[in-house]
C-alpha cells in the first residue's frame, strides 16, 4: 500500500453481498512528504466515507523494514527478551533506536518462524506528529506482510516475493514477474478479485487484499495491529453513548450515594434517639441513687427502729376485749402482761363456761396461742383458771 | 510521551491513597458514620433493660418515700432530747398529770435507766405503781397512750390490793420511752418536720 514517492492513497471499501468488496472510492494525493498532514486531510476530504465503509490510508513508510527469524521454540513471553539479543546480532544499527514488533508465522517441532516489522523510531514518531496534525483519527497501523497466516495457499517466501513485485509495479507499473502473475491469480481466484479492477493499480490490490482478510476471515483487527497509537490518535467512538453511561453511572453513584446517606442518616437518628433516651434514664438512675445515698442511714434508722419490740403501747384493748368475752359468772382475778406475753387468772362458779370462753377468746382475733397454764378449785367450790395467751400486734 | 506516562502514574498514586485512605476511614469511623443494625439493636436492648430497671428503682424509691413520710409522721412517738428537753423531768410530769386526770395517787414512781440498743437509739425505763378503781386505772392507761412521747409498757401487773376487796387495785409496771441519740437522724428528723 505504500509508494517510494510518498504519496497518500485512501480506499473506501464497502461489502456488498458476501464475498463482493467494493471500493466506493479511491483517491490518490502525491507531494513533499512535509505536506503530509495537508494531504492526509485532503484524501481524506475527497473520500468522504460514509460509516459502514471500512477506509485505508496507505503510504510509503520510510526505512521500514522486515526480518524472518527463525528461533528456538520457547514460550511467547519470553520471545521478545530473546529477539533483542537477536536482532542486536543481525541489524547493524542500534536496536534501542528502533521501533519493532513481530508475529509467530509458522511453528515447527523444535523452532518457530517470526517475522519482525522494524522502522526507526525518529521516523515512527514523525509520522505518528504528521497524522496527529493531520486531524485524522485511527484505529490500527497494518503491514500487509503481517497478513501471511491468513493465505495458506500462498507460502511466506512466495508472498514476500509477491510483495516486493507489487512493490516495483507500485513504483514502475511493470508487469513481468510470471512466478508474481501466478500468485495473483491464485488470489484473485480465491479472493473474487476483478482483474480489470486491480490490474490498473497495485496499491488497490494490496488494499483490497487486507480488506478481504478483514471482511472476508473475521478475524479481530487488532490481531494485524502493529504498534500501540498514541491516545491522541485513536478514535472516540461512540461519544454519546459512552457518555450516557457514563452519566447513567454517575447518577446510579449518586442515587446509590443517596440511598446510603439516608440510611446513615436515618440510623444515626434512631441510634441518636436511643443515646438520648438512654441518657435521660441514666441521669434518672443517678438521681434516684443520689436520692438513695442521701438517705441511706436514714433508711437503716427506720429499718432498726421498725424492728425494735420495746413493749406494748396499749395495755387496754387487751383488757376491754377480755372483760368483753367473760361471761358474767367469771372475773378476772389477775393480770399480769410482759410485752404481748399475758398471763392472767379467771375465777368461774359455773364449770361450763370454761370452755366457750377460751373459745371466745381465741376467735376474737385480739388474742393467739390461748393456753391453759392450771386450774384450781377454790374452797368456796370455784374454779381459777391460769391461761396464759398473747396479745396480737395491731 | 514520558512526561505523560509520569503524569498518569502520580495520578494512579493519588487515586490509590484517596481510595485506601477513603477505605481507612469509613472501617475507623465507621460506627458513628455508619451504625449497623446490630449496634441499634444492642443499643435497643440496653434501653430496654434500663427501662425496666428504672421501673424498678421508681417503685422501690415510691415505698422507701412512704415508709420515710410514715414515720417522719411517727417522729413524736420517739424520744429526742434537742427537740423535748430532758426525759426524766416530762416524763415525771406526764405521769403526774395523767395520775391527776385519772384522779388517782401515784405510789411510786422508779428510777429512770438507760439502756443502748444501738448506735443510733436506746431505751429509758422506769416503774411505776398506782392504785385505784379498774376505771381509775383504765383512764390512767387512757392519759399514758395519749401522750407523746410513746409509753410502752414492757411489764403491767394488776392485782388487787386485798383479797376481800373486789374495788381497789393496784398496777404495778415498767414503761419504756425510745430516744434517739443519732445526731445526724436526729438533724434529718427535724429538718423533715420543718
Amino acid at each position: 500500500m505504500v509508494d517510494n514517492k510518498s504519496s497518500v492513497r485512501g480506499y473506501a471499501f464497502q461489502l456488498n453481498g458476501k464475498d463482493n468488496i467494493v471500493i466506493d472510492r479511491y483517491c490518490k494525493n502525491s507531494g513533499p512528504q512535509t505536506d503530509l498532514p495537508v494531504r492526509i486531510q485532503a484524501a481524506y476530504k475527497e473520500l468522504n466515507p460514509s460509516s459502514e465503509q471500512l477506509i485505508f490510508f496507505s503510504s510509503y513508510l520510510d526505512g521500514a523494514f522486515c526480518l524472518n527469524i527463525k528461533i528456538p521454540k520457547m514460550p511467547l513471553s519470553e520471545i521478545k527478551n530473546a529477539l533483542t539479543f537477536e536482532m542486536q546480532r543481525q541489524i547493524p544499527l542500534p536496536v534501542e533506536t528502533l521501533k519493532w514488533n513481530f508475529k509467530v508465522i509458522a511453528t515447527h517441532e523444535n523452532s518457530l518462524s517470526l517475522k519482525i516489522f522494524l522502522v526507526k523510531e525518529e521516523v515512527w514518531n514523525k509520522v505518528i506528529s504528521y497524522l496527529i496534525d493531520s486531524n485524522i483519527k485511527i484505529d490500527y497501523f497494518i503491514s500487509p506482510l503481517f497478513l501471511l497466516e491468513h493465505f495458506t495457499e500462498i507460502s511466506s517466501e512466495e508472498f514476500t516475493d509477491f510483495f516486493q513485485y507489487l512493490m516495483i509495479d507500485f513504483s514502475s507499473g511493470i508487469n513481468d514477474n510470471d512466478k508474481a502473475e501466478k500468485i495473483k491469480d491464485i488470489i484473485l481466484k480465491n479472493y473474487h478479485f476483478q482483474k480489470k479492477e486491480v490490474e490498473e493499480d497495485s496499491g488497490i490490490f494490496v488494499a483490497k487484499l487486507i480488506a478481504s482478510v478483514i471482511f472476508g476471515t473475521k478475524i479481530p483487527i487488532r490481531n494485524l495491529h502493529l504498534f500501540e497509537l498514541p491516545s491522541d490518535l485513536k478514535p472516540i467512538r461512540f461519544r454519546a453513548l459512552k457518555l450516557s453511561f457514563l452519566l447513567l453511572v454517575i447518577l446510579n453513584l449518586l442515587l446509590g450515594f443517596l440511598l446510603l446517606f439516608r440510611y446513615s442518616l436515618d440510623a444515626r437518628k434512631k441510634l441518636g434517639e436511643l443515646k438520648t433516651e438512654k441518657r435521660k434514664i441514666y441521669t434518672e438512675l443517678q438521681k434516684i441513687e443520689r436520692e438513695d445515698r442521701g438517705n441511706k442511714s436514714f433508711d437503716d434508722f427506720i429499718a432498726k427502729i421498725s424492728e425494735l419490740d420495746p413493749g406494748e403501747s396499749e395495755i387496754l384493748p387487751a383488757l376491754v376485749v377480755l372483760a368483753k368475752e367473760l361471761p358474767s359468772s367469771a372475773w378476772i382475778t389477775s393480770f399480769s402482761s410482759r410485752g404481748r406475753e399475758i398471763d392472767i387468772s379467771i375465777s368461774t362458779i359455773d364449770e361450763t363456761v370454761i370452755q366457750s370462753t377460751l373459745s371466745k377468746l381465741s376467735q376474737s382475733g385480739e388474742f393467739s396461742n390461748v393456753s391453759v397454764r392450771n386450774t384450781r378449785r377454790n374452797r368456796d367450790n370455784s374454779v381459777t383458771l391460769y391461761l396464759k395467751l398473747t396479745h396480737n400486734k395491731n | 510521551m514520558k512526561q505523560f506516562h509520569k503524569i498518569k502514574i502520580i495520578l494512579a498514586i493519588c487515586i490509590f491513597a484517596l481510595i485506601f485512605s477513603a477505605i481507612f476511614i469509613f472501617i475507623y469511623f465507621s460506627e458513628s458514620i455508619w451504625p449497623g443494625k446490630e449496634l441499634i439493636l444492642k443499643n435497643k436492648g440496653e434501653l430496654l433493660k434500663m427501662q425496666s430497671e428504672l421501673q424498678e428503682k421508681y417503685k422501690d424509691m415510691a415505698l422507701k418515700r412512704r415508709l420515710r413520710n410514715n414515720f417522719i409522721k411517727e417522729t413524736k412517738s420517739l424520744w429526742i432530747e434537742k427537740r423535748d428537753g430532758d426525759l426524766q423531768q416530762i416524763s415525771q410530769k406526764i405521769i403526774e398529770n395523767a395520775s391527776k386526770n385519772a384522779k388517782i395517787t401515784v405510789n411510786s414512781l422508779g428510777n429512770f435507766s438507760r439502756s443502748k440498743v444501738n448506735e443510733q437509739c436506746s431505751y429509758f425505763d422506769f416503774s411505776v405503781e398506782i392504785k385505784g378503781s379498774m376505771e381509775d386505772l383504765a383512764r390512767f392507761m387512757i392519759e399514758i397512750y395519749k401522750s407523746k412521747p410513746t409509753f410502752y409498757w414492757t411489764r403491767c401487773v394488776i392485782r388487787y390490793s386485798k383479797p376481800d376487796d373486789s374495788n381497789e387495785l393496784i398496777l404495778s409496771g415498767a414503761l419504756r420511752v425510745v430516744s434517739v441519740d443519732d445526731p445526724s437522724i436526729v438533724s434529718q428528723i427535724m429538718e423533715f418536720e420543718k
